[in-house]
């Protein structure tokens, strides 16, 4: 008789399954976020403040080159407050979220649109809140927060946040 | 002298005349010479001649048919082989030639075996499984009616559907989900007999985890913002489906980490990283890792990963403000 071997179990690799969500979203708030006149020439710059690994990477590979009107996408990474300049989208990374009040006093008065990760960080200053619900991926906004960077935000957009705060 | 020679030649081929052999007679010639093909010739004559009352032409006749299979691959001969061995064991009535005949037999019907075996190895995988059934049938039907199944089930069925799960990892759409189903089957079949073998239900789970992320990580970039949630909801659906069979694994050997890292990965899939299930088996991954990557930073203090990997250890799983703030800053310095 011919023998079998018997396989090893497939091994399996733990994936981010939510970075690519979250990527998607962020593509989509460019889309149904209107910015001022002086922020539609030029690149349109989504940065990440933080890690690499997830957001930016899933961002970078899948965004990067494609366009939002006429504006090309470029995706930056950031690993300190210092390196920040202009962008239409800044995403701060769980790890980094502490610095929210530094980024809120710096882009006073721009108009970049600040998304965190983390409970509560609506009342911290950022425009827009990514959060879990249930099982879902979800996101909350915070209107006033997105009209003082002057950013309007489509009712579409509005409409899928899990909430919305005036 | 010439004469006599005669004389004994007449004598011989008259004397298998009377015993009424010379078919078989040659055709065993034939065959100890390796002359197959004319061997089967002589024994083909043999069975419709009187001859054909002899076990032992019978048993000849098969062995002839199996070397002809050998020779050329054609499965008629194998089935020709075991039609003729069984006529030999009909006409057997003593038991005579038992012990032989049910071996030729065995060794015949066994092919069928080999066969599914070698057509796995080749990625034949329907074909495969086919062969197998073929031998589980002829096995019950020519060799032992009482066979119990129950192992060579387990182990065939579990190694065919792992070569599914390796399948699929190469494919994707409709492809990568009929597959799937396919692999998944098999090892259901061996969960049927056996609820608590650790394979099947490790690699269950981990082909729906797969098939999970795999939804996400190819998702149109596109993808309108009203139909993320759609892409979403139905990953989900293949990490809950994942998960009964993940825990069962991890019930039978707690100490698997390929278990403990589909587990994480579909608790996070489903749940986000607040998740207390989440956080248990991402503290035991990380309990086992946070070693080898001080190991690991230690050998190469500008691996970005390895630091990458310690500052989350130590601002979520393992809370400690000195080492997270210290590796953080090594992090930032590298990445200025």
């Amino acid at each position: 008789m011919t023998g079998m071997s018997l396989m090893n179990p497939g091994a399996t690799q733990m994936k981010d399954t939510r970075s690519p969500v979250k990527a998607m979203y962020i593509y989509n708030f460019a889309t149904l976020i209107d910015w001022p006149s002086e922020y539609r020439k030029g690149d349109f710059v989504i940065g990440v403040y933080g890690t690499k690994e997830g957001v930016y990477d899933n961002l970078k590979m899948k965004f990067e080159g494609r366009a939002i009107g006429s504006q090309e996408i470029k995706i930056q990474n950031y690993s300190s407050v210092g390196e920040i300049s202009k962008a239409h989208i800044l995403y701060i990374t769980p790890t980094k979220s502490s610095q929210i009040s530094t980024l809120d006093s710096k882009f006073k008065g721009k108009s970049t649109l600040l998304v965190t990760e983390k409970e509560g960080y609506l009342s911290k200053g950022a425009a827009i809140n990514f959060v879990v619900k249930g099982t879902s991926q979800k996101f909350e906004i915070n209107k006033s927060n997105a009209k003082k960077h002057k950013l309007v935000i489509a009712d579409r957009l509005l409409d899928l946040a899990s909430s919305v705060v005036e | 002298m010439k004469l006599i020679r005669n004389i004994s030649l007449i004598i011989f081929l008259l004397g298998n005349v009377a015993f009424g052999q010379q078919y078989t007679t040659k055709a065993y010639g034939l065959f100890q010479e390796g002359k197959y093909a004319d061997a089967q010739k002589y024994a083909d004559s043999a069975i419709v001649s009187n001859e054909r009352f002899n076990s032992q032409l019978w048993q000849l006749r098969g062995l002839i048919y199996r070397k002809l299979e050998d020779q050329d691959g054609n499965a008629d001969n194998r089935n020709i082989a075991i039609e003729s061995f069984v006529q030999a064991r009909n006409l057997d009535e003593e038991g005579k030639y038992k012990e032989k005949i049910d071996g030729y037999l065995y060794n015949t019907v066994i092919r069928y075996y080999n066969d599914a075996v070698t057509q796995m190895n080749d990625k034949k995988l329907e074909a495969s499984e086919s062969s197998y059934t073929t031998y589980k049938a002829k096995y019950i039907k020519y060799v032992d009616a009482e066979m119990d199944f129950k192992a060579n089930d387990i182990e065939y069925y579990t190694a065919l559907g792992s070569e599914y799960l390796k399948l699929v990892s190469t494919q994707s759409g409709d492809e990568k989900t009929r597959n799937t189903a396919k692999g998944v089957n098999y090892f259901q079949e061996v969960l049927k007999i056996d609820g608590n073998q650790f394979g099947p239900n490790l690699n269950i789970g981990i082909m729906y985890y797969n098939n999970g992320a795999d939804l996400i990580m190819n998702s149109d970039p596109l993808t309108p913002i009203e139909e993320i949630p759609m892409i979403e909801a139905k990953a989900q659906e293949y990490f809950k489906k994942a998960m009964p069979y993940l825990e069962k694994a991890h019930q039978l050997d707690p100490s698997r980490m390929d278990v403990i890292e589909a587990l994480t990965g579909c608790c996070y899939g489903l749940y986000g990283s607040e998740n207390e299930q989440y956080q248990k088996y991402q503290k035991i991954l990380d309990e086992k890792n946070l070693p080898i990557l001080l190991d690991k930073h230690k050998a190469n203090p500008k691996d970005k990963h390895v630091i990458q990997e310690l500052v989350r250890i130590y601002s979520t799983t393992f809370k400690d403000d000195t080492e997270y703030k210290k590796y953080a800053e090594i992090l930032n310095n590298l990445e200025e």
